[in-house]
């Protein structure tokens, strides 16, 4: 309990202060009340309208985890087969980096077009932003094996598949878990700018307060946005420290 | 130790065996040499003179440029490696680190197991099956190394240096340890080392190499010498002085002094 206390308040001293000088910005009139709105409003704004920013965070939170489940199994995937080498990562790496590289903003509206004007287009759009560090941490760790280890594995004759289990994923695990929590962030932005275009969740529900005029709304619509991400990254954490904590330095304390 | 009694060494026939990198450095000049069943031997030499490549291509771990090595008495995996540092897994517990040989030999689990708890006990280890190898000190590690090499009840056990970062006391006990170990399984035992004394300790036969490329400067029988029976107080001896000397003269001679 305690840990969890220690680890919550002090991210949450900032926000508080932040909020508070941003309240007494806009009461004070130094700045104007429809560029930034009183965070009191936007609390307010929040407890009215919570059940429909929570169904929009809901279908944003299964949209946002379908697409990153969807990197996560493609993206390791991928990597085993570039890993191995040869002409197959010569040839296939550059479009790895084509997903890196894409205008997520341009490509939303076709991926509408292919998937239809609904959440499939969504998860699409997550899964195209989130999978390309997915794919380069988990081929930099198959690439980094210590190679003692891989003489040990070829001594005792071990297959192809055997090598890949017990020693390739294993050691590069670390790896591929920084890339997943990158990842995780990744996917709930892509998943809101495709919301842009389909219109639905939290991505659609801002693009249409946006046009009201509810900046209020907007605001709040954004904080629960942003506490959906921060709640994925969390998870991932809490999967690399279950997973990693006996044997890596990164999740070791003593 | 417990090895089978039909586990016998392995004897190595090397002719002109000689190993070239790429890019020009020759690690190994081309050398003949005939291991006997069931030897300990000693390869001493300079660091970098490539008596650890030659040790690599007598595993098969590298390709000698030319030369043949063949390998009688030899089947399967019956190799065993031991590296400079322990290179355990270190998602594993001690346990399965010490099984894993035998599990990627495809052996059943409860023999598997039943056979790392047993080198664990001979190892002195006992007790620490569920440790993970963060969890242990550096000689530990070794012991557990070791534990994994001798687990397939090798023919021919091949170490690289394997004591080279352990302190004194702990290399001493390992080097007793490992003695016994080889009058136990009538393995062939090459051992590479920098160490004079350790080698004069360890085995019946040191094999002195010159700076790279690696040649044999000397090829001396320790046997003759000293006693099957090796205990820490063998090391205040004046024979063992003695064929330290010898050895230090030859090291010197290899060296071009």
């Amino acid at each position: 309990m305690r840990r969890f206390a220690s680890a919550i308040i002090p991210p949450l001293v900032p926000f508080v202060v932040i909020s508070l000088i941003a309240e007494l910005a806009v009461r004070m009139n130094w700045v104007a009340a429809y560029l930034l709105p009183k965070p009191t409003n936007v609390f307010r704004s929040l407890i009215k309208n919570t059940p429909e920013i929570l169904s929009a965070g809901a279908e944003t939170a299964i949209a946002s985890l379908a697409g990153f489940a969807i990197s996560t199994v493609l993206g390791i995937g991928f990597a085993i087969l570039l890993s191995n080498g040869g002409w197959v990562q010569r040839a296939f790496y550059p479009y790895a980096v084509f997903f890196q590289t894409v205008p997520i903003i341009a490509v939303a509206p076709l991926l509408v077009i292919w998937f239809g004007f609904d959440i499939n287009a969504v998860i699409a759009s997550a899964t195209v932003v989130s999978i390309f560090p997915v794919i380069a941490n988990t081929l930099s760790g198959l690439l980094s094996t210590d190679p003692a280890l891989k003489d040990m594995f070829n001594l005792y004759k071990a297959g192809r598949l055997a090598t890949l289990l017990k020693l390739r994923l294993p050691f590069a695990l670390p790896s591929i878990l920084t890339g997943l929590r990158v990842a995780a962030g990744l996917s709930v932005i892509g998943a809101i700018v495709g919301e842009f275009i389909t219109g639905g969740g939290l991505g659609g529900l801002i693009q249409v307060a946006r046009q009201q005029r509810q900046i209020e709304k907007v605001f709040a619509t954004l904080l629960i946005a942003s506490l959906l991400g921060i709640a994925l990254f969390a998870m991932i954490n809490l999967v690399s420290y279950l997973m990693l904590r006996h044997w890596h330095a990164s999740e070791r304390k003593e | 130790m417990s090895m089978p009694p039909t586990n016998r060494g392995t004897s190595l026939q090397l002719e002109r065996i000689a190993k070239t990198f790429v890019g020009g450095v020759e690690a190994v000049a081309p050398l003949d040499l005939s291991i006997n069943e069931g030897e300990f031997v000693a390869m001493i030499g300079p660091s970098g003179c490539g008596k650890s490549t030659l040790l690599r291509m007598i595993a098969g771990l590298e390709k000698p440029t030319s030369g043949s090595i063949q390998r009688i008495g030899q089947a399967g995996a019956d190799i065993a490696y031991v590296f400079q540092d322990a290179h355990l897994l270190p998602w594993r517990r001690v346990l399965a680190n010490v099984a894993l040989p035998l599990e990627l030999a495809g052996v059943e689990k409860q023999e598997r197991l039943e056979r790392a708890h047993r080198l664990l006990e001979e190892v002195g280890l006992s007790g620490l099956e569920t440790r993970f190898p963060a969890q242990l000190s550096g000689g530990q590690r070794m012991r557990v190394s070791l534990a994994r090499a001798m687990v397939t009840s090798p023919r021919l056990l091949l170490l690289d240096e394997p004591f080279a970062a352990l302190d004194e006391i702990t290399r001493q006990q390992l080097d007793e340890w490992l003695r016994q170990l080889w009058i136990d399984s009538k393995a062939t035992v090459l051992f590479v080392t920098h160490s004079i004394a350790e080698a004069t300790f360890l085995a019946d036969r040191a094999i002195v190499f010159s700076t790279r490329p690696a040649k044999i400067v000397t090829d001396h029988d320790l046997s003759a010498h000293l006693p099957h029976q090796r205990l820490a107080d063998l090391r205040g001896t004046p024979v063992f002085a003695e064929q330290t000397r010898v050895l230090y003269q030859a090291l010197r001679t290899g060296d071009g002094a």
